[in-house]
């Protein structure tokens, strides 16, 4: 199953990359090597916000962790750093590579419980970690929306696949099932805003597309990205 | 073609080492665990559940005085029957244990072990079985 996913992952990415080494090819002959790699190379920071939906299914252990303690419903804000390969236009569409390191903290999102009456009433045997360190590995589809002067301003459309993978070791209460994979990938999509190409602001969601824990416990890690970038060029 | 063969295979290089899990024997991982959420708590027994066949009978200590052990970080243990001794995690090949070694008031040797079944920061169910009666202690605890 994960074989089929990663297959057209793995295309589009090596697609994109293959387009992006003719280019450089096709640019080399006119210009340095370096200002062209900077020319295509933007730097990326920004926040994210993220949340793990979890269902605990038929998992069972020995330990209880009280959801009272552990039950957070919401997007909690971390940050990440990167950089991001982007190809020229091709008429109004153009694609991007992109390798983050994203810091994550999580909101986690019990669906069910186990119960123990009337000892204990809304507890898991599971413990959802809310701490990672990921590498964000993404090949985008750009498409730009002709609205505006688009001379100055451009938004474009982003759409395209991430491979996260786990760089953090899980905690103590993960490592005795070893319940975490190494990787989940997601189904990116968002809006980026190029002002005169000083800069871009963008805002990205990511939804899992896979489960990042081993069955039978699932756990979909969904984010929000607001971030911006700016070409290595006006930097260094 | 034979560029796309040649950044399949730099990206799958790459990527291998991250996806790569080693195999660790995670049974000092479960007990020392075990010893974290166990350690330095006074566990107050709250119910008590006998199953005899089909028959089980729940008892419930809330709101009265009531059983209590003390599992300490040095291995000590201590409980209100006066019982006083050491105490270790151990597991086997199907369950969690907690062995107790101690001494009456009046210096009698006791000796116990009792499966974890269940074990929290807050809450901790152990069971025995005696003459095909199994018995379950459910526990809460309160920091020392």
């Amino acid at each position: 199953m994960q074989t089929k996913i990663l297959l057209p992952i793995l295309f589009i990415i090596c697609a994109t990359t293959s387009q992006l080494q003719a280019q450089t090819n096709i640019e080399l002959s006119k210009e340095p090597f370096t200002k062209v790699l900077k020319k295509r190379i933007y730097l990326i920071t920004g926040m994210n916000f993220n949340k793990q939906t979890i269902r605990l299914n038929d998992y069972t252990s020995r330990f209880n962790y009280d959801l009272n303690d552990y039950q957070k419903n919401l997007y909690k804000p971390a940050y990440f750093l990167g950089i991001r390969w982007e190809t020229k236009h091709i008429n109004n569409h153009k694609f991007a590579f992109t390798a983050l390191l994203s810091k994550i903290a999580t909101g986690n999102n019990y669906k069910d419980a186990n119960k123990l009456s009337p000892f204990i009433n809304n507890y898991s045997k599971f413990l959802a970690e809310d701490q990672f360190l990921m590498l964000n590995l993404s090949a985008y589809y750009k498409q730009l929306i002709p609205i505006n002067d688009t001379s100055k301003y451009r938004l474009y459309f982003i759409i395209g696949p991430s491979i996260n993978t786990r760089l953090s070791d899980q905690s103590a209460d993960n490592q005795i099932n070893n319940n975490y994979n190494k990787y989940y990938i997601s189904g990116d999509g968002g809006l980026e805003f190029n002002n005169q190409s000083f800069y871009t602001l963008f805002v990205h969601y990511k939804y899992a597309l896979n489960s990042f824990t081993k069955t039978p416990v699932a756990t979909n890690l969904n984010n929000v990205e607001l971030g911006a970038m700016v070409k290595l060029s006006d930097i260094f | 073609m034979k560029k796309l063969l040649y950044h399949s295979l730099l990206f799958v290089i790459t990527i291998l080492p991250f996806t790569i899990a080693c195999n660790k024997d995670n049974t000092g991982i479960e007990v020392n665990l075990a010893y974290q959420l166990i350690a330095d708590k006074t566990w107050y027994l709250d119910y008590s559940q006998t199953t005899n066949g089909s028959t089980v009978s729940t008892r419930t200590f809330l709101g009265q005085p009531t059983y209590f052990i003390n599992y300490l970080k040095n291995l000590a243990t201590t409980d209100s029957d006066g019982l006083v001794g050491v105490y270790e995690i151990a597991k086997t090949d199907t369950a969690l244990q907690i062995k107790v070694l101690a001494k009456t008031n009046s210096g009698n040797p006791s000796a116990y072990t009792y499966e974890i079944e269940s074990i929290g920061q807050k809450s901790m169910i152990m069971s025995y079985s005696r003459n095909n009666i199994k018995t379950r202690l459910f526990f809460s605890s309160q920091q020392k």
